[in-house]
């Protein structure tokens, strides 16, 4: 009886074994007995025990890691390596924003040359656009991503008889329901006033578009149709006090959820690891997650992404084809994603990825905080429905910035959402075309 | 005689607005660094809050990375020592050249030094990334020394130092009593501007310390970081997602690091005084 419970046991450890196995794609073969070392910089937390993993299956293939925490410093050591050329890394991880800057210096390896097409039909329709913009040459390899769902306080919808907005109508006359019945003291949403990327990302769910490659140039449109929609949108509900303006990521909105005064959000898929690890006992079990509300009643899950990074070679690297295969392991093989998954939190690039067990684990955070729901399949969802045709610009950190002084003036109503809209255009543009580039 | 300078109420509330405006942020950091993450976030910033958590604080700055941060802290002391030392000597003798003795090009030479001043630190990343790359020093102690004992200030200060303190006179007197060139300079000379010795050093210290471009550049290996970038790595790992915060840690590292200026500066503070108002009577 035991026995035949250990079998049980071990065929479906086995069993639960072959399917891990079988969901990673045959990966391009190490050259035999080929000592190299590869120097990756990345700063996804607990790579060292990944890496072991993958020198596990490639004993000639070292790997040595420097992480530097990204951010600007990550990027100008980088940039100065790459610009020197030398001294920069085999592989490096880059935000999905900031890769046509890089691929201007002409510092970064054409990955197709290597085989990565072959690849693309492994990954999320959307995340192979942003390492391949123009469908020729592939600068990257993706790794996580953030596609936007909304996440919301169940209780606090329910105290007040809202049912979960499946349309921006229904929010917006929830919103004002909620404003009304609390007296003004609890509020449906909040509009993060400094983050560029949330706005872009709920502009892009409706496929807004801001910058495009064009020929040798660019056009650039922040003010596109998409962009002022959404912001009169969301100006309107600012102005009646039917949502907030509290900063993200700072105590006061964490109070202010963990309260229950801010009742929802729409956040990318590594924000709900966020609002576990800073809200912790405060509010645990009673958030949900739901898909974007849609402008079309009935249509199909739209989303947009904000954040989420990929993994290049750069052209100095001596081993591209090495380079290329570890880069390849790391976003697609089982193993790396549950790793980088349970370490760092990083929300998977890749299709099969998805669906792992570890990202559907409803017992552990941070679906645990969202009352064991698995939100993994809300996320999963909201990245099929992210529109494939997005692009950046090598100066999206200028757009980033003035983005916030025009939101400003316009939080104050010295602009209207088209005129702030206009004025952010304007200017970025200006300073485009400033630092040199062909932009209209 | 110096004169009892005396406030009237107003310029009292001036200066101690500007006062408490300036230690605010120092407040912060003491007040901060014996709390754990979970207070900084939901107690009042400019206070203390119970239970106290420094002994911990200091327990994770310590071991974390198998106690790296001793390693950052060494390394600073290493730099910026090092770093103190030779652009003083470099200053000093510079100086001395330019003050003391005439040669061919000697204006030419020192408008160009005079200029160099002006090419911000950002301009000469690229170049000097790419000298220590063809050199070899890349990732080397050197590669983050080196570039700091050309200070063209320094030279320029210690100029104005010999000028004044250290009358040609003097020198004319000692080589007429048959001192060598070296005695001149070692024994009569160099004590004489002592105070120019300490600001230079003081100023190529501090310099050194604070100095985050240049290491994030040229350095690669973790042992290699001194404070200034080990924290910020730190500090950048601990906001991204899925790591524990130790926001609270690193402030407290953040402290420490800045307590050898405090005591350079609380030691040598003195000499430098003296050693500019000095030069500025003079000059």
């Amino acid at each position: 009886m035991k026995k035949a419970a250990l079998y049980v046991t071990l065929a479906l450890g086995l069993s639960a074994l072959s399917v891990s196995y079988a969901a990673d794609p045959a990966f391009p073969k190490a050259e035999a007995g080929k000592k190299v070392t590869l120097e990756v910089w990345s700063w996804v937390p607990g790579l060292d025990k990944t890496v072991a993993s993958f020198t596990k299956a490639y004993p000639d293939i070292n790997i040595k890691i420097l992480n530097l925490g990204g951010g600007p410093a990550t990027y100008t050591k980088l940039q100065t390596a790459l610009k020197a050329g030398s001294g920069a890394p085999d592989v490096a991880q880059i935000e999905y924003g900031f890769l046509p800057s890089f691929a201007d210096t002409g510092g970064l390896a054409d990955l197709s040359k290597y085989g990565a097409g072959d690849y693309k039909k492994y990954f999320v329709p959307w995340t192979w656009g942003q390492v391949s913009p123009e469908g020729k040459a592939v600068y990257a390899i993706p790794q996580d991503t953030g596609p936007f769902a909304m996440v919301y306080r169940s209780d606090v919808l329910t105290k007040y008889g809202v049912t979960v907005p499946k349309t921006w109508a229904q929010y917006a006359s929830a919103a004002s329901a909620v404003n009304q019945k609390s007296a003004g003291k609890v509020k449906l949403g909040n509009f993060y006033a400094t983050f560029a990327p949330w706005f872009m990302a709920l502009a892009w769910a409706d496929g807004g578009q801001f910058f495009k490659r064009d020929g040798d140039g660019w056009v650039q449109t922040l003010n596109n149709a998409s962009a002022k929609k959404v912001l009169n949108y969301w100006n309107d509900m600012i102005k009646k006090g039917d949502v907030s303006t509290i900063g993200a990521f700072s105590a006061d909105y964490w109070n202010a959820t963990g309260a229950g005064t801010v009742a929802s959000n729409f956040e990318a898929a590594w924000g709900p690891g966020g609002y576990a690890g800073s809200m912790k006992d405060k509010s645990a079990g009673l958030w949900r997650a739901a898909a974007l509300p849609q402008w079309t009643a009935g249509s199909a899950i739209k989303s947009g992404n904000w954040g989420g990074s990929s993994n290049v070679v750069t052209t100095q690297s001596k081993n591209p084809k090495e380079a290329t295969l570890f880069a390849l392991w790391l976003n697609l093989s089982g193993t790396a994603i549950t790793e980088n998954w349970n370490n760092g939190g990083l929300f998977p690039a890749s299709s099969a990825g998805l669906g792992l067990p570890a990202l559907n684990d409803t017992s552990k955070n941070p679906s645990k905080f969202f009352g064991g729901q698995n939100i993994s399949a809300v996320y999963a969802q909201a990245s099929k429905g992210v529109n494939v045709n997005f692009q950046w610009a090598p100066w999206f950190p200028f757009a980033n910035d003035n983005y916030n002084k025009q939101i400003d003036l316009m939080i104050k109503g010295k602009l209207t959402p088209d005129q702030a809209l206009d004025a952010w255009q304007a200017e970025t543009l200006a300073n485009a075309k400033k630092e040199g580039y062909t932009v209209r | 005689m110096l004169r009892r300078e005396s406030f009237s109420p107003i310029q009292w509330l001036l200066l101690a607005v500007f006062t408490v405006y300036c230690l605010l942020p120092l407040w912060w950091v003491i007040t901060t660094m014996f709390k754990d993450n979970g207070q900084l976030f939901s107690t009042f910033g400019l206070w203390f809050s119970a239970p106290s958590h420094l002994l911990e604080n200091v327990r994770t700055l310590f071991t974390r990375q198998d106690g790296i941060f001793s390693r950052w802290l060494l390394n600073s002391v290493i730099y910026a020592g090092a770093t103190a030392l030779g652009s003083v000597m470099v200053s000093a003798m510079a100086g001395y050249a330019f003050s003391k003795f005439d040669f061919a090009a000697k204006r030419g030479l020192f408008t160009l030094i005079l200029a160099t001043i002006m090419v911000p630190s950002t301009a000469l990343a690229l170049p000097i990334y790419l000298l220590m790359q063809k050199t070899g020093l890349l990732n080397t102690y050197w590669a983050v020394i080196l570039p700091g004992l050309v200070n063209p200030f320094g030279l320029y200060l210690m100029r104005l130092f010999w000028d004044a303190g250290f009358p040609k006179e003097l020198m004319e007197a000692a080589r007429i009593d048959g001192a060598s060139e070296q005695t001149i300079f070692w024994s009569l000379g160099l004590p004489l501007v002592r105070g120019g010795l300490v600001t230079v050093g003081l100023f190529a210290f501090v310099g050194a310390w604070n100095n985050f471009f240049l290491p994030l550049v040229v350095v690669n290996s973790d042992t290699l970081y001194p404070l200034t970038l080990g924290l910020s790595v730190w500090n950048q790992t601990s906001a991204s997602s899925g790591q524990e915060p130790i926001y609270t840690v690193i402030v407290l590292g953040a402290l420490i690091s800045v307590l050898p200026l405090l005591i350079a500066f609380l030691t040598l503070g003195r000499y430098w005084q003296g050693g500019l108002a000095s030069g500025a009577v003079k000059g």
